[in-house]
């Protein structure tokens, strides 16, 4: 089932209607385990299609009861180690020599999402961070949670089990008109606004098509998000959020701070904070301190740009992901000691500095996109046709577009904020927002008429 | 006790006025920004047909021709077919052929031409003898679009004696219909899908063409008058020339060099002069170009490569010359 889809919500709806019958855990949690496996097994009607990704989650189980009760460093790195390598084995990494791969077509979507989920039990069982013993219920509601399956957010098991059992969401007025709408926009990014800049990505020069496809992938996943947050609550449950204005950020750190949140959030609690506390314990220098957090940084975000992708290709986009947060940082650190914390600050509070420095980070993962949506081919043909002064230009402009473009969308949108209607903020006006829901929905079937197409394509299912 | 109902009663109207001011703001920008492309799309709507034949109707000394895939440039962009090139060179032309024309679709054009005041100053007829198979149910059955039309004015012998594929849309037709009557982004949707992604086949190379391929295509059993293609190919060149429209027709060019297993007897042979008899009884000038192509300038079996549609306008331009309607 393709999420999202009008199948999709039909099928949230009728589990929405169910689930909400009875508030009794038990029956929530029956209600939903039927559901996720429903769902997951929606996307073959033949078991063998099916059996790797049940094989990845009965690993994860196993490991995690045998963590629960042996704490041994050497049976963890051991289970750890399995894991991974069952995990590129299944996903058929590109170093996975092609003759050991199964020799059948399987269902892998959402297959690395459920890995970071199961990943993340397996350590904080280990820890004995949980907080409880994980049931079988438990393990598949939460690794399998039809409403993040496809591609997240990854949500850590304590905060999933915080509203599936222990607290469902309240199911208030104001909260479900709140989902819907955030369905109707998802629907709307989605459907509307992402085959639209796919169409002009498609059609542009590389320099635009570098833009237009940034914009592209942040319409098609922050829109994925709306729609499966929002649907989520009509369950009782809250998933977290992936997206926080990123092309706000106004530096690469900041960025990756708000561009798939979760999947930061992963690498920053079992990749970045484990090894800063390993460098600083072998290197106990203060003055070396912001240097191991800079090399920390470029570890995570390589391997945050690897998990990209199966191929070659995502290697340079992981050394240009780690490149560009560590750089970022250095810069930090440089101009913090050449002006002072309080004049540095002062600086990034100047409109004009900001409205560069967005720009700048803008461009920056605009072009990196390159080795992501680009063949080597393509892009051979791109260094050959705009050479280096060719490509700095294009990355000047497109910085400078990006700066203007952002700076008018930022004060378009607190002029709208500051607008009121009977001394209330126009933006939260009921009919306002009926209207804007209206039209979304209108210009969304609009497009879907004339496409005539399967439910778009996501993205970042393919990870 | 008012204040409720009041406040879903407003929400509603604002649903309403929203939709209302969006689908007219559409059907303002598609009736002035959809463009005319040159030739029908595969899976033309009645909206686009309709507005093509308004096209029609509204141009003085225009020219329309009726065919199949032939002369709607199988396989070639839009400006490399021979009805481009001849408007290319100032001939004021409609082309009305499609994927999948055939000689009842002439007729139900022919019937909506009369109703809606078509009034061309020559219709050019591509008549193929491949489309006349008694054995294809294809060669009787009418476009959607077509049939959408032409409905009105169509018999119940002509309903017996012909296909009409119900519509796939998926919705009910009783709101199908309504949708389309009041939402023209929702009636031209085909239409603007191909405007926006193109609507040929040059994606991919044709595949090299067999004579094999061909086996069956062609009916040789002898044309008669009981011959649905025939009745209606019939029909159609009466029924424009009982309204005083001069009709060319002209016989599709066939690969013969491919063919000639296949259709290289006398029993092809008598079924051209057959079709050459009929037309010219009914009063229609007649071109024979069946064997006028060498085999470089087809495709496959009748398919024109770019060079074979400049070689069919130039013979369609010196035609119209001939008959003073260039």
């Amino acid at each position: 089932m393709n999420v999202p889809s009008f199948a999709f919500l039909a099928f949230a709806a009728a589990v929405a209607a169910l689930v909400n019958v009875s508030a009794a855990p038990t029956w929530r949690r029956a209600v939903l385990l039927v559901a996720n496996v429903a769902f997951a097994a929606s996307f073959s009607r033949d078991s063998a299609q099916l059996a790797p990704f049940a094989a990845l989650l009965v690993a994860g189980f196993l490991a995690l009861k045998v963590l629960e009760r042996d704490k041994r460093g050497s049976v963890f790195v051991l289970l750890l180690a399995l894991q991974l390598v069952l995990f590129c084995w299944l996903k058929r990494y590109a170093f996975v020599p092609p003759a050991l791969s199964l020799p059948w077509a399987y269902v892998t979507v959402g297959m690395s999402y459920v890995f970071f989920r199961v990943l993340h039990l397996t350590i904080d069982a280990y820890q004995d961070a949980l907080g409880e013993r994980v049931g079988v219920v438990s393990y598949a509601n939460y690794t399998l949670n039809f409403t993040s399956l496809v591609s997240g957010p990854i949500q850590f098991y304590r905060d999933y089990r915080r509203t599936e059992t222990e607290a469902p969401a309240p199911l208030t007025r104001s909260a479900l008109g709140a989902a819907a709408q955030r369905i109707v926009l998802g629907f709307f990014k989605v459907s509307v606004v992402s085959p639209v800049l796919l169409f002009a990505h498609e059609r542009s020069g590389i320099a635009l098509a570098a833009a237009l496809f940034a914009v592209y992938l942040y319409a098609n996943f922050s829109g994925y998000m709306d729609v499966v947050v929002g649907t989520a609550r009509f369950l009782r449950l809250e998933l977290p959020e992936n997206f926080d204005r990123p092309f706000a950020a106004t530096g690469y750190a900041e960025f990756w701070g708000r561009w798939h949140m979760t999947l930061s959030m992963w690498f920053k609690t079992y990749v970045y904070s484990p090894l800063l506390m390993a460098l600083m314990r072998r290197y106990p220098s203060p003055a070396a301190e912001p240097y191991l957090g800079v090399l920390a940084y470029f570890v995570t975000f390589f391997f945050v740009g690897v998990w990209h992708g199966q191929t070659a290709m995502f290697l340079v986009f992981g050394v240009l992901q780690g490149a560009g947060v560590s750089a970022n940082k250095l810069y930090q650190i440089a101009m913090q000691r050449k002006l002072g914390r309080k004049r540095y600050r002062a600086l990034c509070a100047r409109p004009a500095y900001a409205a560069l420095s967005r720009g700048l980070t803008f461009a920056y993962f605009a072009f990196t996109l390159l080795w992501f949506w680009a063949s080597s081919p393509q892009l051979a043909a791109f260094g050959a046709a705009l050479g280096v002064a060719g490509a700095a230009a294009a990355f000047a402009c497109v910085a400078f577009a990006a700066a203007l473009a952002l700076w008018l969308i930022e004060a378009a949108a607190a002029w709208f904020a500051r607008l009121r209607a009977g001394g209330a903020p126009l933006a939260s006006s009921p009919y306002v927002v009926t209207a804007w829901c209206t039209a979304l929905v209108v210009l969304t079937l609009s497009v879907t008429a004339v496409l005539n197409a399967p439910a778009p394509h996501i993205v970042y299912r393919a990870f | 006790m008012t204040a409720r109902p009041l406040r879903v009663a407003a929400v509603i109207a604002t649903v309403l006025a929203v939709t209302l001011a969006i689908v007219a703001a559409q059907n303002a920008a598609i009736a002035t920004l959809m463009p005319h492309l040159g030739r029908l799309t595969t899976d033309f709507s009645p909206a686009f047909l309709r507005r093509e034949l308004d096209t029609a109707t509204a141009r003085p000394r225009n020219v329309v021709f009726l065919g199949d895939s032939v002369l709607w440039g199988y396989r070639l962009p839009v400006e490399q077919t021979a009805v481009s090139i001849l408007a290319a060179h100032g001939c004021v032309c409609t082309n009305l052929a499609f994927k999948s024309g055939n000689p009842p679709n002439d007729y139900a054009l022919a019937r909506v031409f009369r109703a809606r005041g078509v009034r061309p100053r020559a219709v050019i007829v591509e008549v193929n003898q491949k489309v006349l198979s008694a054995a294809d149910p294809e060669y009787r059955t009418l476009h959607p679009a077509v049939a959408a039309l032409a409905s009105p004015y169509l018999t119940g012998a002509d309903r017996a004696a012909l296909d009409v594929p119900a519509a796939s849309g998926g919705l009910p037709r009783g709101l199908d219909g309504a949708l389309e009557r009041a939402w023209l982004l929702y009636a031209m949707r085909p239409d603007i899908r191909a405007a926006l992604y193109h609507d040929d086949d040059t994606d991919a190379p044709a595949p090299p063409a067999t004579a094999a391929q061909y086996e069956g295509s062609y009916d040789l059993s002898p044309l008669t008058a009981r011959n649905t293609g025939v009745r209606y190919l019939d029909s159609s060149v009466a029924a424009l020339r009982a309204d005083g429209i001069p009709v060319i027709a002209f016989l599709t060019p066939t690969n013969h060099t491919l063919l000639r297993d296949y259709i290289d007897s006398p029993a092809y042979a008598a079924n051209g002069a057959f079709l050459r008899r009929l037309l010219e009884r009914r009063g229609a000038r007649v071109a024979d170009w069946d064997r006028a192509f060498p085999a470089r300038e087809f495709i496959d079996n009748d398919h024109l490569t770019a060079a074979g549609q400049r070689h069919l306008a130039a013979l369609l331009e010196r035609l119209l010359h001939e008959a003073r309607l260039e």
